[in-house]
């Protein structure tokens, strides 16, 4: 009896990964062949022969170009605030039980929940109302709102699995609470706080729905203008751009692995 | 090293009194065990003297001083951790210098870490993180950490509870060596009375927030003043009975099964209804025909159910006529597997070591 049912566990498990294979990894092997078609024009798959003509027309698609600019610098600066609120609040939050405390909580995790279309209609909605923004401005704090649940979370998650006496231990030989927060606290959590980074940056490269409300014509960002793209005269330039992004975002968390581990990033905190 | 006080301290959470109104006065220097069931206030007690909790009361002193109002690093008290609380992202000699980097600054504090490292015999192990460090070693590197920045009181919570039985008794003497040597002042909280009676100069038994009874060791296991000290310190069994005034001045203390015995005990009115404590291994077995000794004994007849043999004493288990069971622990000898199961036997105890507890 355990037998079989071990038999067909394993069964089971290869059907998942051909699954997962066909479709996960095959659109993906598909995509990179095709964003190196050595065809002038839209044309059946496979390609014949290979080419980095999608390239070099991406090199040259200053709209494209343009929008990745935008999408690097709303990621940076919008994860990099969301890390400035979300550290100090991360760590309030944990710290202790006070009134109002869960509702805060909530508030402030609600982007992940809101559907984006929603979030970013009523974004478009108060900037119009308030008839004063640019383009960057609105993408900015879009994204920072959007990036914050995910830089909360990892502090969050990072101090309930910290043991509490460790900071208690610190303040009975001296240290004073925010001396032990930086000594003890901050260090044990940093790996946490680095897998929300990864995960808020990876966010904000990706966000397709928010930005859309609120993109103008002298801001897009790079999915979004791929989309915008595709529909008026699509060509396998955004193929290439597609790629680009996959690899500059496998580089980053590669990056981080070496330096971190990925279990550390991906799974449970440091000293769980 | 400081005097350690407390004066009528009361502390709840919630609608749970942690600490009811408690005083008690601990000399510098002294080893303090404070001893009770979980959730009896001890670890709460701990946790004021700290200052990881304010008190909602009454007041705290060290050396005198009330310190009420100080946060815990404005307290120079070490504390010692059940879990031990190792900082571990830090090697043992940065745990150890911890303390002395935020008490004294960051000088070269390398001499008085050799020091606590030789102090706690873990030379060699500076550069070791706690992972890779085993649960007696652990504990040690918890104890040094503390005492590093010589704290005027150190705070010991379940030192040993997290370690097995063998090596928990090596510790206990070596920490009991180590903090006598240093003589500073030195509250253990446990739940194991044989640890706090072992360890500590002074026991403070505790009991849903209130202290039940201080006392030397001795005093605590020979005289304890409640039913709850009597039946949680020692093993024991009890009976009940009457006191009645006797000739003298002393007290006759008339058990249910109809046996008297006399008493030096004294506060006991006459006519009150007493418990009677008595300790396992005060018993003697009577053998037949060697009844008269020359100390005067309470005699209890009764009828053998149960006995365990548990190398050097035997565990006897008596049901008298009154049908109260009394436990006995008799030393072996060459006799006792003469002892019947179910047989009648008699078991004599001296009155002096009669616990008499007013009801």
């Amino acid at each position: 009896m355990r037998r079989a049912i071990d038999k067909a566990g394993a069964v089971l498990e290869r059907v998942t990964v051909a699954l997962v294979c066909l479709f996960l990894v095959a659109p993906i092997i598909a995509l990179i062949f095709m964003s190196l078609d050595s065809r002038a024009y839209l044309a059946p798959f496979p390609p014949p022969s290979l080419s980095l003509r999608w390239y070099a027309k991406l090199l040259h698609t200053d709209l494209l170009l343009k929008a990745a600019g935008n999408t690097a610098l709303i990621a940076a600066t919008a994860t990099a605030t969301a890390l400035l609120i979300g550290v100090p609040a991360g760590l309030a939050l944990s710290g202790g039980h006070w009134r109002g405390r869960n509702l805060l909580t909530g508030f402030l995790m609600s982007p992940l929940a809101i559907p984006g279309v929603v979030l970013g209609f009523c974004m478009l909605l108060f900037w119009a109302k308030l008839q004063f923004s640019t383009g960057f401005l609105r993408l900015y704090c879009a994204h920072t709102v959007l990036t914050l649940p995910f830089i909360l979370r990892a502090v969050m998650g990072g101090t309930d699995g910290l043991n509490r006496n460790l900071a208690s231990a610190a303040e009975s030989l001296g240290a004073t609470p925010t001396r032990s927060l930086v000594d003890i606290t901050l260090p044990l959590i940093r790996a946490n706080i680095v897998a929300g980074v990864v995960f808020a940056i990876a966010f904000s490269i990706d966000e397709i729905a928010v930005s859309l409300f609120l993109t103008d014509p002298n801001i897009t960002t790079l999915p979004v203008a791929m989309v915008s793209l595709m529909r008026s005269s699509f060509d396998l330039s955004v193929a290439a751009a597609a790629v680009a992004l996959m690899v500059t975002t496998v580089l980053a968390l590669l990056v981080l692995h070496l330096i971190f581990g990925m279990d550390r990033i991906l799974g449970r905190g440091q000293y769980g | 090293m400081s005097t350690v006080e407390f004066s009528n301290v009361c502390k709840s959470f919630g609608s749970t009194k942690a600490v009811d109104d408690a005083s008690f006065f601990f000399a510098a220097g002294s080893l303090v065990s404070l001893l009770g069931p979980s959730g009896c206030g001890k670890t709460s007690t701990l946790r004021l003297i700290a200052g990881f909790e304010r008190v909602d009361k009454g007041k705290v002193l060290i050396d005198g001083a009330d310190v009420g109002a100080l946060m815990p690093f404005q307290r120079n008290v070490g504390v010692v951790f059940q879990d031990y609380a190792l900082f571990p992202h830090m090697s043992v000699a940065q745990n150890i210098e911890y303390g002395l980097r935020r008490r004294h600054g960051r000088l070269d504090h390398s001499a008085r870490v050799r020091e606590m490292l030789q102090l706690v015999q873990l030379e060699g192990f500076q550069e070791r993180l706690p992972s890779q460090l085993s649960g007696g070693q652990q504990q040690r590197v918890a104890l040094a950490r503390a005492l590093a920045p010589r704290p005027e009181v150190i705070l010991l919570d379940e030192p040993l509870s997290a370690l097995d039985l063998q090596l928990r008794q090596g510790l206990r003497i070596e920490l009991k060596r180590i903090l006598a040597a240093l003589g500073i002042t030195a509250i253990v909280v446990t739940h194991d009375q044989e640890e706090a009676l072992g360890l500590g100069d002074v026991v403070v038994v505790m009991n849903k927030g209130r202290i039940e009874q201080i006392g030397n060791p001795a005093d605590i296991y020979n005289r304890p003043k409640t039913r709850f000290v009597a039946g949680f310190v020692g093993r024991s069994s009890w009976l009940s009975g009457r006191a009645l005034p006797a000739p003298g001045g002393l007290t006759a203390v008339c058990l249910e099964g109809g046996e008297t015995f006399i008493t030096h005990a004294v506060g006991l009115a006459s006519g009150a209804q007493v418990d009677i404590c008595l300790r396992p291994e005060r018993f003697r077995v009577v053998e037949p025909g060697m009844e008269t000794e020359e100390k005067p004994q309470l005699v209890l007849s009764g009828r053998l159910v149960e006995t365990a043999f548990l190398g050097p004493e035997q565990h006897l288990a008596i049901v008298l006529g009154s049908g109260k069971v009394v436990h006995v622990s008799a030393r072996v000898t060459a006799r006792s597997h003469s002892l019947p199961v179910g047989g009648p036997i008699r078991v004599g105890i001296p009155p002096d070591e009669i616990i008499i507890i007013p009801s």
